[in-house]
């Protein structure tokens, strides 16, 4: 089977979680064809993964030079304006019912630029003038006055995120997107082209991470523009896909509100491989909170440090071990943090480790405080180590520790607690330092749950059944 | 024991929503929609359990609540940063562009040094010749060094167009002048001036104004002291050695600074190497423009008035002048996209801001061509006046045209005025310098229609 796998920002070029998933589905399944559609940057981006001799990658640059070809005249630009004018309508509307009409304006713009440049056409001047005029007649929010420097920064962003597009895509059995947004758009053009199924894959929620990013930096025009877009993208990638694979059921709360139909999401969990992650054995010597992931504000360890100093006041032997790299700045700002609270000696930033497994070796407990999560590799590692938990209620943590149904009487496999919660992590630690049986016990359920529920062999078993199961289903 | 656990957290069962409507102000008052506000609560650690505690069923629920009991109000932005205003003090940015139009206007001075030793009648060609055939190389070369993406980038690409470029541009030097008939001490005078035009490009782009201006005193006093002629030129070597070693030193990189640099290349692709060459073609282009007279009266068609050299000198500081308006254009268009609400608004002050650059470049360029005409006899002068201004305001408008990224535009327009020139000399023969006059205000006023229309454009200030 030929399989197109689209990316953006991930496998093969960069690496984090979604690329080992990439990394593990197209190893696992070396009986199909894999040709990686990854939306980079500039294009110029090396790459971070080996690719075995069934996955090829071509790289759709959405920031590098434009693509070639000149603006449109006669009758192609009058129906590159109709399009376009009716994009931008249906955007300002906000009108929870322009799904159909966005579907179709989207196959319009596909169409066009099968034929003429939609870059080149809407780098044109048209586009600049078309919005300040829709601004014009729209009632705004108090203050907001869009300027020439707006509207031609919110139609970049379209012209970038367009880009993919008009990317010519091969003919292929199925098309898997491994997340929503930009990334549908070669899935919809091969939908249109040949009727390719196309399966979505959410690890995170595409949408909620934009509101996020795009909540800052940017004008309220073109905010509300570019979030208005993504906004009516991911409706439309979720009703146009054949089936949508979340990475946990904490996910579909904002897929069914975006418009996706509950029957057609089928949770599939991620795995990790038990032979990288054998049984931790025994505990270290000094009673140790480990935390492991990317020094990122999203994983808020500020609250872990302040739930440390409570946990401190009460058992000032216990050590905090923080294990990966990533944002300098943050970690300093944190290490001042310690030092403020006068636990800076008992704090320890260890930063990147060649083995992973050894940050769950070093603690007693693994920590996660995260604020925002799909279903981190953190926690199912460490449970597939033995080693207890305390995680933050975000995503798929729930999910991940709750007891096994298969035998729920040995209870949950972690402690969860509310975000952003210093005392109620504090709390959560100390019941478990205190307790080596109970640590003991959890360490157990938490192991046997992870090599029944979250393995690579299941991950990728999903997935064969569900390519078998949707290439059959050509449109 | 998980339920158990979030629940014996240390709070107050309910949760009172005016309070966190309080902290949540600024999402509040700037979302967009409901989402956005509800993306922001998860944000903060509010998911569903929680939500409930404040008495709604669900995140969504409550952002919803939040949103409706609030005004949109968003936050006045602040002014985009204006990629094109310079940082520092305005006398020193404004005088670097002073300094500057003096780098480029003081090398004139080494032409009246060495004129003793170019007796030979074919002298003034091979030097002109070889003057503009050198132009597209340093226009070249400068064009893909600050296309580098890092400093040590530029100053890699810099070495290397010294490395391979004074080879290169000797190498023109020695075959023109032996095309030529020209003799050795012409031969050395042209390898010198390709020297020069090498090596103070790399130390100008490697923004060493202050001692390439120290460098040039030794030969520019000597020549002015009316000291002996050995002597002036003793001034012009210590000059060019001076020169060659800014160039070296502005061009060095640092060891550390080379982890993942091909040295060989400097990074540079073939897509950035393409990229480089109209700038390349505009130096030919304008090169040819500006010596077309000189290069004329060797094909037989009379001398140049004698204020044409002159005429050189002035257009070449007045470049300082133009690097000043191009600078200060980009620099108002930004400003003028983020204070117009109209695209119509926009396009009539961004047009008005064109012709009053425009014109500010003509009306100094006048007084420079008309200082440096006075010293020189008043034959043609008046034509050579009025040809350098319309030549300079050309250039002017054909580089304007260049820094928004409209190459094609300006090479077109420069191309069809030299072949029109060429083929008019060579069908018709008049006076080259009617030629050249009469081309220039054709260039002048296609080039001004040109920018008028792409200028004005919103995306071309992009």
């Amino acid at each position: 089977m030929n399989i197109t796998l689209v990316t953006e920002g991930t496998y093969p070029h960069a690496y984090g979680g979604v690329s080992v998933w990439c990394d593990q589905l197209v190893r696992g399944m070396p009986e199909h064809t894999f040709q990686v559609v990854a939306l980079t940057g500039t294009g110029a981006e090396p790459l971070a993964w080996e690719m075995p001799g069934h996955v090829t990658a071509e790289s759709v640059p959405l920031w590098g030079a434009r693509p070639a070809g000149g603006p449109p005249s006669g009758r192609a630009a009058r129906r590159f304006e109709r399009a376009f004018t009716s994009l931008l309508e249906l955007i300002l509307s906000g009108s929870p019912t322009a799904g159909a009409q966005f579907h179709a304006v989207l196959r319009d713009l596909y169409e066009f630029g099968r034929t003429d440049s939609l870059s080149a056409a809407m780098s044109s001047e048209g586009p600049v003038e078309w919005l300040l005029e829709a601004w014009g007649r729209r009632t705004l929010p108090e203050g907001v006055h869009p300027t020439v420097y707006d509207a031609l920064t919110a139609i970049a962003l379209l012209e970038h995120a367009f880009r993919p597009l008009s990317w010519p895509v091969a003919r292929a059995d199925l098309t898997h997107a491994v997340s929503n947004g930009v990334t549908v758009l070669p899935a919809l053009a091969a939908k249109w082209a040949y009727g390719t199924p196309f399966c979505l894959t959410e690890h995170g929620i595409y949408l909620r991470e934009r509101y996020l990013s795009y909540g800052k930096g940017y004008t309220w025009p073109v905010k509300a523009l570019i979030l208005g877009f993504l906004r009516l993208l991911c409706a439309a990638g979720y009703q146009a896909a054949d089936l949508i694979t979340p990475g946990n059921r904490y996910n579909q709360r904002w897929e069914v509100r975006c418009g996706a139909t509950a029957d057609l999401i089928r949770t599939v969990y991620n795995g990790v491989d038990p032979a990288e992650f054998p049984e931790a054995g025994p505990e270290p010597e000094r009673l140790t909170l480990s935390w492991a992931g990317r020094v990122d504000p999203i994983k808020d360890l500020e609250t872990l440090i302040r739930s440390f100093a409570l946990v401190h006041q009460e058992m000032p032997e216990v050590l905090l071990r923080l294990f990966g790299g990533g944002n300098k700045e943050y970690r300093e700002k944190c290490e001042g943090l310690a030092r403020d609270l006068g636990v800076g000696g008992h704090v320890v930033f260890e930063g990147r480790v060649e083995e992973i497994r050894d940050a769950y070796v070093a603690g007693t407990v693994v920590m996660l405080s995260s604020i925002s999560e799909g279903f981190p590799y953190t926690l199912i590692e460490a449970m597939a180590c033995g080693r207890p938990s305390v995680a933050t209620d975000v995503g798929g943590v729930t999910e991940a520790v709750a007891a096994n149904p298969n035998s729920p009487d040995d209870g949950d496999c972690g402690l969860v607690v509310p975000p952003r919660d210093p005392e109620a992590m504090a709390m959560a630690a100390l019941i478990l330092l205190r307790d080596e049986d109970l640590r003991r016990h959890m360490g157990m359920v938490a192991r046997r749950k992870a090599l029944e529920f979250f393995t690579v062999d299941q991950a990728v078993g999903s997935f064969r059944e569900i390519y078998q199961e949707l290439s059959g289903k050509k449109v | 024991m998980t339920e158990t656990l979030l629940q014996a957290a240390p709070r107050a069962k309910t949760r009172d929503v005016a309070e966190l409507s309080e902290k949540m102000i600024d999402l509040l008052t700037g979302a967009v929609d409901v989402l956005e506000v509800t993306a922001g609560l998860e944000a903060e650690g509010i998911g569903d359990r929680i939500a409930k505690e404040y008495g709604h069923d669900d995140v969504f629920r409550l952002a919803a609540f939040l949103y409706a009991g609030t005004i949109r109000r968003p936050a006045q932005p602040q002014a985009a940063p204006n990629p094109w205003a310079g940082t520092g003090k305005t006398w020193v940015r404004n005088g670097r562009y002073v300094l500057r139009g003096l780098l480029f206007g003081m090398p004139g001075a080494g032409y009246v040094a060495v004129a003793p030793l170019l007796g030979q009648r074919s002298a003034g060609l091979v030097l002109t010749l070889s003057l503009v055939l050198c132009w597209p190389i340093s226009q070249g070369v400068a064009a893909l060094a600050y296309s580098r993406p890092t400093m040590a980038g530029t100053r890699r690409v810099l070495r290397l167009g010294v490395l391979y470029g004074v080879p290169l541009a000797t190498a023109q030097s020695v075959l023109i002048g032996w095309l030529l008939g020209s003799g050795s001490a012409v031969i050395a005078v042209t390898c010198a001036q390709s020297l020069y035009l090498m090596t103070a490009s790399a130390a100008l782009v490697g923004g060493a104004e202050v001692w390439m201006f120290l460098a040039l005193l030794p030969g520019v006093v000597a020549t002015f002291a009316g000291l002996p002629g050995e002597v002036t030129l003793a001034g012009w070597a210590v000059t060019g050695l001076g020169v060659l070693l800014l160039a070296l030193d502005r061009t060095r990189v640092a060891k550390d600074e080379r982890a993942g640099m091909p040295m060989s290349t400097g990074g540079v692709s073939w897509i950035a190497l393409r990229a480089a060459v109209p700038y390349a073609l505009f130096g030919l282009l304008a090169g040819a423009l500006l010596t077309f007279t000189i290069v004329c009266a060797y094909g037989g068609y009379g001398a140049p008035p004698e204020a044409t050299s002159a005429a050189m000198v002035a257009l070449s500081v007045s470049m300082g002048i133009a690097e000043w308006v191009l600078f200060a254009f980009r620099t108002r268009g930004h400003g003028l996209l983020q204070v117009s609400f109209g695209l119509r608004e926009f396009v009539f002050e961004v047009r008005l801001a064109l012709i009053d650059l425009v014109a500010r470049y003509l009306a100094l360029l006048a007084v420079l061509l008309g200082a440096a005409i006075s010293f020189t006899p008043p034959d043609g002068a008046v034509g050579v006046f009025c040809g350098y201004l319309l030549l300079g305001g050309a250039l002017l408008l054909a580089l304007m045209l260049q820094s928004c990224g409209r190459t094609k535009e300006s090479l077109v327009c420069c191309g069809c005025a030299l072949a029109a020139e060429v083929s008019v000399m060579v069908t018709v023969s008049p006076d080259p310098g009617v030629v050249q006059l009469s081309g220039a205000l054709a260039l002048f006023t296609v080039l001004l229609g040109v920018a008028v229309a792409v200028l004005g454009r919103a995306t071309t200030h992009q």
